[in-house]
């Protein structure tokens, strides 16, 4: 028995959702497809104020606007994904969203909201390697078709190191 | 409730602010003037009149600007430092934070960085040459 647990294999990411009944996750469309991240991660959908462009700034990083108060920092991820940008204007919705630490608004080509999903409609993503794929954490099957569930804290972490100069 | 003193400035026609203390004086003159910074990731002020001057290693240098508004005290929680994903992304250490006036967001330069960035950027400019 103790040798059997030993050789078992770590558990896949979503094998710790298994005792819930459902996962939650937040759709958004990105590059004309559908994507994801985790309902617990977003905390409010807002309608952006003006944001100010930063100089020297990477393109994934579209500026900083004013949220009651607080500045925060506005990220494409189409950009990280594909090196395109999405089209923001004054007024886009975007989705403020808390990874660990970071806190930052995520713009997109449109916000669908919440969905619930089995956690046995999850699985790896396809590939791994750079490209999107890099960027995701597992692949939801939905009655409307697979959705790309984003690996949040992976893209903060690349984009730091993308960033990093030299 | 804490305040700071800030002032205001424009380089090619947009509004920022710097802590008024990094300020040693505010130089009149024009581009010719050595020891003047005239480019820098704010721009190139087309026509500046005035230098903010900061001393840097001993020497004085100034950051040519467009105009000098003049200094404002706002209440300290009107600067807020740049949100951290931004600080580290950024290609510049030249820009300490944001200050938010009225519906407007002002860069709060760091002016000793700022004019020690735009003079390595300006050193290494002239060695290509």
């Amino acid at each position: 028995m103790r040798s059997q647990s030993l050789q078992r294999e770590a558990p896949a990411p979503w094998e710790a959702l298994g005792s819930l009944d459902h996962v939650s996750l937040f759709a958004l469309r990105l590059l004309g497809e559908r994507f994801a991240v985790e309902a617990s991660l977003v905390q409010e959908v807002i309608r952006t104020g003006p944001v100010t462009r930063l100089p020297a700034a990477p393109a994934f990083l579209l500026g900083v606007f004013n949220h009651r108060g607080e500045i925060l920092a506005v990220m494409d991820p189409a950009q990280l994904l594909a090196e395109e940008s999405t089209s923001v204007a004054h007024g886009s919705r975007a989705a403020i969203v808390q990874s660990g630490e970071w806190k930052l608004a995520l713009v997109a080509e449109a916000l669908e909201g919440l969905l619930s999903v089995p956690p046995s409609a999850l699985e790896s993503p396809p590939t791994s390697g750079p490209g999107p794929s890099e960027f995701l954490k597992y692949v939801a099957h939905t009655k409307e078709g697979p959705l790309a569930v984003l690996d949040l804290a992976r893209m903060i972490e690349v984009a730091r190191a993308r960033s990093l100069p030299g | 409730m804490t305040e700071r003193g800030i002032l205001l400035f424009s380089v090619d026609g947009r509004r920022h602010a710097v802590d008024a203390g990094d300020v040693r004086r505010i130089a009149m003159g024009s581009e010719d003037e050595p020891g003047w910074i005239r480019s820098s990731i704010l721009g190139s002020p087309p026509r500046p009149r005035r230098g903010l001057v900061a001393a840097l290693e001993g020497e004085e240098r100034a950051l040519a600007v467009d105009e000098v508004e003049g200094i404002e005290i706002v209440p300290a929680a009107d600067v807020s430092p740049l949100p951290r994903l931004a600080r580290e992304t950024i290609g510049t250490r030249g820009i300490a934070g944001i200050v938010v006036r009225e519906d407007e967001l002002l860069f709060l330069v760091d002016l000793p960085q700022l004019i020690r960035e735009s003079s390595k950027e300006l050193s290494s400019h002239a060695e290509d040459e």
